[in-house]
């Protein structure tokens, strides 16, 4: 996960007062095709006891290993699971995981963020020193280390990811209260008496909501793969929950006996949905960035 | 798609019948030579070469004393020698021990083969023997403590001639020296390697190669011993190449397909989904024999439901081991419903080896009756895909049955602590193997046993497996243990599975690869083309 | 400059300490007994006491803490559980591999990124613009380890033309070495690669607009001209800077792709660990990436201190 590179790219974004651009979507194309995509793979997730042709649990033995054909489009798993049903399924874990991992990121992450930015002093240090610790590990082994910790469970790697995903947003959270702190009508509402939360939420949590949802949006996409590669590395999702991670673990095996249509269901699905997600990501930050108002 | 592999099997197996292996080594008493290859051969043996060998994992000792792992073996294997060895019908063969006679049926006086040197120049020697056996026995923190524990004293009765006094008759001992516990260190070497002996264990062995180097985590070299006691039938010294190098591949699949490029000349073992593949690859040779390896559920006999015996039987009936053999082991592994493998022909009994039968039925049947119709429990999985798999058929198949099963998948030194500490309700347990019946069985359903973790105990089963270590015939033996299967068909303190055969995996360019169905990788009469 | 950099140093100790305590707390926690994980499947119980014992497993964490930390201070890093070599010296062995691992993906990522970063600038509009830039998306959305095994069956099994695997070291055979190289590097590189072309591309479309450009061309320079002399130095910038930072995500893929071609770098190392509890290890590798990460990331800002006289710091 590319914590640093992220925040390199997200930094620039200032904090603006005014009204959220989220009245202006008309006029950026990309972000509704992002969007739209995000939506339907969410109702694909929502709808999938209807739209799965079969139960992606229950095991038939006998109908292992078969490749694509009429009664399987993508063929069955090792266990004579349908791999289409499966990936549909599939699509809440991810989903679950992406969300559920990221609001604890960005929950805890921009409360400590805003607390060290507002507070400054020793909070801050203090703070910001614990964040650097964090930030110091390689995020996938932390990840690794916090499940293994923990158990191998998906709401262990949930936790892992969300904790990893931590730093960046009280980075960024923090960075963007130190820019807003100076503006004046912040100094006027601490002038006037307000209490503190108060300003915080009225004033500042507003302003740096714009990059907090665009570093939001790509970090979703980081925790999928996280979750991925957790699964892969036999953490996080357990049998036999339907996850595209742990599929394509279970795929990977077969490839050399070529199967290879228990791969490309899990792996394309992956490949499509962290590539709306960046996608979506890279659209709402450019039209966020007003150095490419022009564009 | 797979194209039909059964012509090319066919021609595969005129061709391996035609070069054949190696014959038997000679028996007790007689001389020194290893016959060479024999029938037909692809020409006379050619001098030189390195062996590329895939493990499956990285090794921990190359101490015999300190090792536990079943791949340290793969190379303790070429570099020590044991006073025993085993031939291809794993039948007792001498090694560093030319004869051996027993006095009285506690006592074995081994008579050494003379003229062997240990890889550092020491001579080998009685008081060699006495101190690998000794520190084998006597270290606290050696696994070799507890399978050496029948023996009562080692005694250096000249510097050819050692004798090994037990606490009783135990049948299984000559085939215990045959590994770790008899594999003879030289004393200079080990001490002066000190603690760093294992991970640098030079001149320590008098094996057919000795060790040059280990560089962690990527690969452990041994060269030739140009003074290695075996020569083949025209008087060839062994081995025949220069180098051996072992590298490590977790990952079955680029172990394989490091076998298949040629990148190895040689690799352990390969994943039952493979096999198929493995027989039709024009660049690979395979070879399997039943194996000694065996697999399945193990049930905590304390802890309920599976205090009560029925539900045991209950399950043992409702897997269907043809379907799992099927569709997770490819048919590549055997049935196993007791421990006793084929693969030890004089101990098999046909008659006893399949009392169950897939009976769903039968299975509703016991479990109503023992007022238990819809009994759950949790089964305890090691992570990695193949169990994975076996464990989510098992549950559907249990389910069939009424039965309710919850996966817990673990990490393997998880759930080996919880099945130490008595902590599962059942759990999935393979066992690599042992060329004595004894081994394959006691430690697991003996109520002294070390790996019985259901806590399973059962007096007539104990006496019968005792007095089959005590036994002097094989006939006698024979027929305890297929007692003690009688046993423990009714009370199912498991629920065995599978019979893994052991694989011999190499490429065209090896000639004259020993297979000995143990699974070991034995190089010493190995050349290359 | 001097003061930044030792300002930064001092910085660096209390998060080091912070480090070490998170991961001892982590390994700890960890479920599984290092005992059984060493003396293997075939350990009989009291070997398992008596090792535990050995290791001092049987005193209370904060004492085992102090002692590691004692440990720490003169260099000794402790011994792995399983192969009883020092861990310092398990890493350092190990650490060239990652390095040229490492150092092979980003000059793969670099050559990959900086030619089609500027076509896909430059031809903005053109199919050839359209497909580089659309590149990145694809590249970071593609899990590393899918990208690995495709390789592996691809170059290494359809068309043999490289090794699925392993690893020779340098001394004994370059050609070998770098033969085994190739494949793991251009798994590992592929992410930096996307994220340099992404911001290539950016950082040049955002030069190319700038006034001093639009002079340039207007005053009759070359279209080619303008760009080698004037707008890729400066849009050279931000991207080197990322270099730096792309250490971290070299040391993370690493972990993945140097287990799944068999490379013996720490990335392995530590992996292996965490499966094997092999608690000295684990500690001791973390605790050298995330020196290795915190080195790079200082480095990394006084690289930009020096390239960008736009910033400074007090």
């Amino acid at each position: 996960m590319s914590t640093s590179t992220l925040e390199l790219a997200t930094a620039s974004l200032p904090a603006r007062p005014g009204a959220p651009f989220a009245l202006r979507l008309g006029r950026y194309p990309r972000i509704l095709v992002g969007a739209g995509f995000i939506l339907l793979l969410s109702l694909a997730a929502l709808l999938a006891p209807v739209l799965a042709p079969y139960n992606p649990v229950d095991t038939h033995p006998a109908l292992a290993y078969r490749p694509p054909g009429a009664a399987f489009l993508l063929g069955t798993d090792n266990l004579g699971r349908d791999v289409i049903s499966r990936v549909i399924w599939g699509a809440r874990v991810s989903l679950q995981v992406g969300f559920i991992s990221v609001t604890i990121g960005l929950v805890v992450g921009a409360t400590l963020g805003i607390l060290a930015g507002y507070r400054g002093g020793w909070t801050d240090t203090l703070l910001m020193r614990f964040i650097d610790a964090l930030l110091a590990f390689p995020a996938i082994l932390l990840a690794i280390a916090i499940t293994s910790a923990l158990g191998p469970k998906l709401e262990n790697a949930v936790i892992a990811i969300g904790v990893v995903n931590i730093p960046i947003f009280a980075r960024l959270a923090r960075g963007q209260v130190l820019q807003v702190r100076g503006a004046e009508y912040v100094q006027a509402a601490r002038v006037a008496g307000g209490r503190a939360w108060r300003i915080v939420f009225r004033h500042v949590v507003p302003n740096i909501a714009n990059p907090l949802i665009v570093q939001a949006t790509l970090t979703i996409a980081l925790a999928i793969l996280a979750e991925a590669t957790l699964s892969f590395l036999g953490l996080g999702t357990q049998p036999p929950t339907p996850s595209w991670g742990f599929d394509l673990n279970v795929a990977r095996g077969y490839l050399v006996n070529n199967f290879w249509w228990m791969a490309i269901g899990p792996g394309t699905a992956i490949l499509l949905t962290v590539m709306c997600f960046n996608f979506l990501g890279d659209a709402i930050r450019d039209a966020l960035d007003p150095r490419l108002r022009q564009r | 798609m797979l194209r039909s592999p059964i012509p090319f099997a066919l021609s595969l197996v005129l061709v391996l019948a035609a070069c054949g292996g190696t014959a038997p080594p000679a028996a007790p008493g007689a001389s020194e030579k290893a016959a060479g290859s024999a029938g037909a051969q692809a020409g006379a043996p050619k001098m030189g070469g390195t062996i590329r060998v895939g493990l499956d994992s990285e090794l921990a000792n190359l101490d015999p004393m300190k090792s536990a792992l079943v791949v340290d073996r793969q190379v303790m294997y070429n570099m020590y020698d044991s006073l025993v060895a085993i031939d291809k019908d794993l039948k007792i063969v001498p090694a560093l021990a030319e004869s051996w006679d027993q006095p009285d049926p506690a006592t074995y006086v081994f008579h050494l083969r003379k003229g062997v040197k240990f890889h550092d120049g020491a001579d080998f020697s009685a008081e060699a023997v006495k101190f690998s056996l000794d520190r084998n026995r006597n270290t606290d923190t050696s696994p070799r403590k507890a399978e050496l524990s029948d023996v009562a004293s080692v005694d250096v009765v000249d510097p050819a001639t050692v004798k090994v006094t037990l606490k009783g008759p135990s049948a299984p001992f000559l085939a215990t020296l045959v590994d770790r516990a008899g594999m003879i260190v030289s004393p200079d070497a080990v001490k002066k390697g000190g603690e760093d002996f294992t991970r640098n264990p030079a001149g320590g062995g008098t094996g057919a190669f000795k060790f040059v180097e280990w560089a962690k985590g990527d690969h452990i070299t041994l060269e030739k011993n140009p003074n290695y006691w075996k020569s083949d039938a025209s008087g060839n010294k062994l081995p025949y190449t220069d180098k051996v190098t072992y590298r490590f591949f977790p990952d079955q699949n680029v172990r394989l397909t490091n076998l298949k490029t040629g990148d190895q000349d040689v690799i352990y073992r390969l994943a039952e989904k493979d096999v198929a593949d493995a027989k039709q690859n024009p660049d690979v040779v395979y070879k399997d024999a039943p194996g000694l390896a065996w697999a399945g559920l193990i049930f905590n006999t304390k802890r309920p439901p599976f205090d009560d015996k029925n539900v045991r039987l209950a399950v043992n009936y409702a897997i269907d081991r043809p379907q799992i053999l099927k569709t997770v082991f490819f048919n590549v592994d055997a049935e196993a419903q007791n421990p006793m493998t084929p693969a030890i022909s004089w101990a098999y009994d046909a008659s006893v080896a399949k009392p169950f039968s897939h009976d769903v039925n039968k299975a509703k049947q016991l479990l109503s009756e023992a007022g238990k119709s819809n009994v759950s429990f949790t089964l305890d999985v090691s992570n990695n895909p193949q169990d994975i798999q076996e464990a989510q058929l098992i549950k559907d198949e249990l389910a069939e049955a009424g039965m309710a099963v919850n996966l817990n998948v673990l990490e393997f030194t998880k759930q080996i602590d919880q099945a130490s500490k008595h902590d599962f309700q059942v759990s999935q347990f393979g066992w690599s193997g042992r060329i004595d019946p004894d081994g394959e069985v006691y430690n697991h359903v003996h109520s002294t046993g070390g790996m019985n973790y259901g806590q399973y105990s059962n007096k007539e089963l104990d006496d019968l497996l005792d007095k089959a270590r005590r036994a002097q015939t094989q006939d006698e033996r024979q027929q305890l243990y297929s007692q003690a299967m009688k046993i423990l068909a009714q009370d199912a303190p498991r629920a065995w599975i599978n019979f893994q055969p052991a694989w011999g995996l190499y490429t065209k360019k090896v000639q004259n690869y020993d297979f000995v169905g143990d699974a070991i990788i034995r190089l010493e009469g190995v050349w290359l083309r | 400059m001097t003061t930044y950099i030792l300002r930064r140093l001092a910085l660096m100790l209390p998060v080091a300490v912070m480090v070490t305590i998170i991961v001892f707390v982590l390994i700890r926690l960890t479920p599984g007994d290092p005992a059984l994980a060493y003396l293997g499947e075939e350990a009989s119980p009291e070997s398992v006491v008596a090792f535990r014992h050995q290791l001092g497993l049987d005193q209370p964490l904060p004492v085992q803490y102090l002692v590691y930390l004692g440990n720490l201070l003169h260099g000794n890093l402790g011994f792995s559980i399983k192969s009883h070599e020092p861990v310092l010296q398990a890493i350092l062995d190990r650490f060239p591999a990652t390095l040229e691992l490492g150092f092979a993906s980003l000059v793969f990522a670099l050559a990959v990124a900086l030619p089609a970063g500027i076509i896909s600038a430059v031809r903005k509009d053109s199919a050839t613009g359209l497909v580089a830039g659309a590149l990145p998306l694809f590249g970071v959305s593609l899990p590393n380890f899918f990208l690995g095994i495709l390789l592996i069956l691809v170059f290494g099994l359809y068309l043999r033309l490289l090794p699925p695997g392993g690893f020779t070291s340098f001394p004994d055979d370059p050609l070998d070495n770098l033969r085994h190289l190739v494949l793991p590097a251009i798994s590992l590189g592929t992410v930096n690669a996307a994220i340099s072309l992404r911001l290539m591309r950016s950082s040049l479309l955002e030069t190319l607009a700038q006034d001093y450009v639009r002079t340039a061309r207007a005053k009759g320079l070359a279209a080619r001209r303008v760009l080698t002399r004037h707008a890729l130095r400066n849009a050279l910038i931000p991207v080197a800077t990322v270099v730096g930072i792309q250490v971290g995500l070299v040391l993370e893929g690493a972990f993945v792709t140097e287990t799944i071609f068999a490379w013996p770098g720490i990335g392995r190392l530590a992996v292996n660990g965490i499966f094997q509890r092999d608690y000295p290890v684990v500690q001791g590798a973390v605790l050298f990436a995330a020196l290795v990460f915190m080195f790079a990331s200082l480095l990394v800002d006084i690289l930009y201190v020096y390239l960008d006289p736009r910033i400074s710091y007090s």
